[in-house]
Formats: C-alpha cells, sequence, structure tokens
C-alpha cells in the first residue's frame, strides 16, 4: 500500500527516476565479484529514493538538465547505501528491509570494502560537479553524519537524556543528508541563494519529522513490516523520541532499565512494545513530527511557485504520515 | 636536507594530519589514526629531492595519508562480531576520516584530485575484497595486488602533480615496506589483513610461508638497491634517505 502510494507520488518523475536507477546499476559495476553481488543485492532491496528524488525535485527550480542533475542525486543516494552496509556492521544487523545485509552475506570486513567502494563511486560522480560550493556542503555532510553516529554510540544505552540530545543526534544522522539532497539539487542547477535556503531548511525539516516517524515506527509495526523485529532500536540501547516520553511513565520506565541492562525474553518484548504502543508517548512523538512537518510546509510557500510545489507538499506529507 | 630533515618533514606531515583527524571520542576509543610513515616519506621524496613544493602539494599530501588511514582503520573491524563499543567506533573513525579527507580537498579546492582518489580508493577496496574471493592467483599476482592497495592514492598524487618519474620506485619501496611491516606483524599474530592468511594457505605452514616472503623482501630490496643507484633523477640526498630505508628493511627481513 505504501510503496504503491511512494509511486503514485513519483508518477511524474518516472523517466528521470529509470535513468537514476540505471546509472546506479552502472556506478556499482566493480571488478570484484563479491563487490557486484552486494552492489546488485542493495539495488535489489529498493528503498524510497527520497535523496534523488528531492535533489531533482530541487533542481527544477534553475536550470535542469536531469544528465547534469543525476552526477547529484546518484552520489546522494549512493552516500546513504553506503551508510547503510557500514551500521549493519554496527548494530550487527542480520537483515534489512527484510533481506540479508552485506555483513551477513559475506563478513563485517567485506562490508567495510563495500561500504568504502560505494562513497568512492559517489564522489566519483559528483566530481563532475565543479561549483566547489556544492563539494563543500557534502563534504560537510558526510563528517556531520559520522558525528552524529559517533554521538549516537556515545549516548547509547544512556538514560540520563533529554530530547535536545535526541534532536541533535538525528539532525545529524538523517536531516542532514536529506537537508544537503535539497540544498545541493537547487545549487547544482544554478537557483537562487534564496531557493537554495528554503529548499535546505525545508529538507531539514522533513528529514527530522521523517526521522521520528522512523523511531516510532519501530515500535508500532510489525516485525514482518520492518524486516526485523520491533523494538530493534531500543533492544541495541538506542532510545529514541518515544522511549524517551516513555520513560516519563512509571510503569514503563522499569521495563526500558530492564532492555536497556541486558538481553530479555521474548515475551517481555512482546509486553514492552504492548505498553509503549498503549501509553501516550505514541502520540506525543507523532506530534513533535508534525510540528516539523508543518514547518516544512511553511518553507515551501516561501518558494518561488512551481509545480514541482505540490509534489514537495505531497512526499514531505507521505513521509510525515507513512504507517511503515 | 639530510636525513633528518626528511625525518622532521615526515614527523611534520603527521602532526598535521593528526591535528585534521582529531576526535576526542575516537581518539579515547580507537587511539591515534594508523597513519603509515613509509607513505609519509614517499609523498615527501619530490619535496627533498628539489622539486618545486606549495601549500597545495602539502595539502594533497594530507588528503592521500587522510584516505589511506581511513582504509586502513577499516582493516581493523573485525570479521565477526565487531560489536564492542571500540568496534562500533573504528567503523565510525574510517568513515570519519574519509570525509575530512573529502573537506579538506573541497576547501582546497582540487575536485579533479577528488575524482582521482576517488579512483585509488574504488580499485583498492577492489582489491582488498579480491582476497577474499575464492579466486586461484600465484604469490606474484597476490603481491601484485597488494602492490595496488599500498601505492596507488600515492601514485594518483604523483600523476596529478607531475612527479611519475618517482612512481616506479615508490611502487616498489612501498610494496617492500608494507610487506615488511606486516611481516612482523603476522609473526607477532597481530595482523589483520587478509593476505597473509591467503599466502599461508598455499604453503604446509606459517613459518614456511614467513620464510617465503622474508625471501621475496631480501630479493626485492637487493634488486631495488641496484635500481636507486642508477637512477639519475635521484639526488644525493634523496638517493641516501630512500637507501638507508631499504637497507633498514633489509636487515629487519632476514
Amino acid at each position: 500500500m505504501e510503496k504503491m502510494k511512494l509511486k503514485m507520488l513519483y508518477s511524474g518523475m518516472k523517466s528521470e527516476i529509470d535513468i537514476i536507477e540505471k546509472e546506479l546499476e552502472t556506478a556499482l559495476n566493480s571488478s570484484s565479484h563479491f563487490l557486484n553481488e552486494a552492489s546488485l543485492h542493495l539495488l535489489k532491496a529498493g528503498g524510497k529514493r527520497i535523496r534523488p528524488v528531492f535533489v531533482l525535485l530541487a533542481a527544477k527550480f534553475g536550470q535542469y538538465d536531469i544528465q547534469q542533475i543525476k552526477n547529484v542525486a546518484v552520489p546522494l543516494e549512493l552516500i546513504h547505501m553506503a551508510s547503510l552496509v557500514h551500521d549493519d556492521v554496527i548494530d550487527n544487523a542480520e537483515l534489512r528491509r527484510g533481506r540479508e545485509t552485506v555483513k551477513a552475506q559475506y563478513n563485517n570486513r567485506v562490508a567495510m570494502y563495500a561500504g568504502d567502494f560505494i562513497f568512492a563511486k559517489a564522489l566519483e560522480y559528483m566530481t563532475q560537479i565543479k561549483k566547489q560550493q556544492a563539494h563543500q556542503v557534502l563534504s560537510n555532510t558526510m563528517v556531520e553524519i559520522c558525528v552524529g553516529e559517533i554521538i549516537q554510540i556515545e549516548d547509547k544505552q544512556v538514560l540520563k537524556q533529554n530530547l535536545r540530545d535526541y534532536f541533535r543526534r538525528i539532525k545529524r544522522k538523517t536531516a542532514v543528508l536529506i537537508s544537503s539532497s535539497c540544498e545541493l539539487g537547487a545549487i547544482a542547477s544554478g537557483a537562487s541563494p534564496e531557493v537554495v535556503r528554503h529548499m535546505r531548511r525545508f529538507g531539514y525539516y522533513v528529514g527530522m519529522s521523517f526521522q521520528i516517524i522512523d523511531d516510532i515506527l519501530d515500535f508500532t509495526a510489525t516485525d514482518k513490516q520492518l524486516g526485523k523485529p520491533a523494538g530493534s532500536d531500543l533492544m541495541q540501547g538506542n532510545v529514541t523520541l518515544p522511549a524517551l516520553y516513555a520513560l516519563e511513565d512509571d510503569q514503563i520506565r522499569p521495563m526500558i532499565e530492564k532492555v536497556i541492562e541486558g538481553p530479555i525474553t521474548e515475551s517481555e518484548r512482546q509486553q514492552l512494545l504492548k505498553a509503549i504502543r498503549k501509553s501516550d508517548a505514541i502520540q506525543k512523538a507523532n506530534h513533535i513530527s508534525d510540528l516539523y512537518l508543518q514547518k516544512a510546509l511553511k518553507e515551501v510557500d516561501k518558494l518561488p511557485n512551481h509545480p514541482v510545489n505540490k509534489s514537495l507538499v505531497d512526499i514531505a506529507n507521505f513521509m510525515g504520515k507513512r504507517k511503515f | 636536507m639530510n636525513a633528518a630533515n626528511m625525518e622532521q618533514l615526515v614527523t611534520e606531515l603527521k602532526d598535521e594530519i593528526y591535528n585534521k583527524l582529531h576526535h576526542r571520542t575516537l581518539l579515547a576509543y580507537t587511539g591515534q589514526p594508523p597513519i603509515w610513515d613509509d607513505q609519509l616519506f614517499y609523498l615527501l621524496l619530490p619535496r627533498v629531492n628539489g622539486e618545486q613544493w606549495t601549500k597545495q602539494h602539502q595539502v594533497a599530501a594530507q588528503s592521500v595519508a587522510m584516505i589511506q588511514t581511513a582504509l586502513t582503520t577499516h582493516d581493523l573491524v573485525k570479521e565477526q562480531q565487531a560489536t564492542s563499543k571500540a568496534q562500533q567506533l573504528m567503523v565510525l573513525a574510517g568513515d570519519y576520516y574519509s570525509g575530512m579527507y573529502y573537506d579538506t580537498l573541497a576547501k582546497l579546492p582540487d575536485i579533479q584530485f577528488v575524482q582521482k582518489l576517488s579512483n585509488a580508493v574504488a580499485e583498492i577496496s577492489e582489491q582488498k575484497t579480491a582476497f577474499y574471493e575464492p579466486e586461484e592467483c600465484t604469490l606474484e599476482e597476490l603481491l601484485l595486488r597488494y602492490e595496488t592497495i599500498v601505492s596507488r592514492a600515492v601514485e594518483q598524487f604523483m600523476g596529478h602533480f607531475g612527479f611519475t618519474v618517482y612512481i616506479e620506485l615508490m611502487k616498489k619501496g612501498m610494496l617492500l615496506s608494507r610487506l615488511s611491516a606486516e611481516l612482523k606483524k603476522v609473526i607477532n599474530d597481530t595482523s589483520t589483513i587478509r593476505l597473509f592468511r591467503v599466502i599461508s594457505e598455499r604453503f604446509s605452514s606459517k613459518d614456511e610461508a614467513i620464510r617465503v616472503i622474508q625471501q621475496e623482501i631480501t630479493t626485492r630490496a637487493t634488486k631495488l638497491t641496484e635500481e636507486i643507484h642508477t637512477m639519475e633523477f635521484l639526488t644525493n640526498v634523496a638517493k641516501t634517505a630512500v637507501l638507508s630505508r631499504i637497507e633498514a628493511l633489509n636487515h629487519s627481513a632476514t
């Protein structure tokens, strides 16, 4: 159902998205059999392709040339893909989107090399863009993402943290790359500095809303929908927004403390999920996500009138309301 | 310029890179970035030999060492169960150093060099992965693969700045030097790269594999020493610096 909705949202850009998909395949072509296999596996797993789509949409505010703009759209998706491959090593994850991860297929080391290979291919593409500003934005983004992940590891299993810590973390972990996708699409096409600024902000707010929804879904979606056990984030020690709100509930708090202390049984997991779903933590987290979504939509209002604005609004709404 | 000056330049370059890659948490959990001194030596060789050397050369040299350090850091991630905090941060340390290399070149800016180094990184990653693939190859082919891993980034640097005459020397020198450093780790059971395991599988024992590699290092070092004596593009200072490095390797191999 959700995939259908997304397909409909992208229907106006089908030919351009097809170009990006083909280009992704070409980009990941390797002399190494394992890297080829891993890349194909990653591409087949699909994904929402949100980042390249935002690059394409943002570029419509300038001199739009798909042959040029693909050199930004492709690397943004590749960087996202590479960071997932490395994240699976960090999280010791066997499954992603219901499929075996690269590290499960081979081992951690091959996953490291696969990620490095994909990062390198991303930058090779990006160097077709000669604007220094674009490279400064992207390089800064790559560093910020790492810093965000380092903070996430520092904050792991720490219950004494506040909302600010959480927002600071997800900004770097997720929002920055979506924000940069919007910003880079506008920069690469030569859009005005105002458009660049509003697109950057739009992407940031959408990214924040998107990550909060992702963190909510980790508790509310089924294992099947997630392709991994629900509640995985918390079981790995990541205290996300719904968990932070749930900690305020005296009955749920001891359950969360137990998860943080060590492995829990399947029935304890089910009990925890049930309690969090029933509490107002999900509602509160949804409210914050909505606030970010509204801010994103306000940024669209500040953009020049363009047919693309509707797509931006529709995709933002989809991301902020998605069910899994 | 003399040998002491050369070491001083290597130390300065290393300190500049340490400063750029400094991150409090990474330092606490993963230690100092694993920068290769021998790579810095060969990066600086054209400068020692009297080639024109500007700020751009220095920053580009930093970025080469930064990306190689990023890739080397990922060699320290365990093949299975990298679940400790230190191991998780090892993954991120490599990514962070990689981001810093790009950031450094984006600020310079030298986008063309980003392209050349990215190309090298892709090739190095392919060659590292190939050690895991069930493919029959000779010792010579394995060493050639390793040579690419340890020298391709510097090769791109030398090609980019017109120092092509140094490439062959650097490739042979880097291979010898890295082989020797890695051999010591194999002897101490601290090697984390796959190459020596693949080599060992070809021989009846680990000791035999070590003997073969030691012999390989000695033979190659002797040959390279002879070649260096005939390299007219090298000044006496540069020649002495390279020869003393190779001599030290030869001693440690026997």
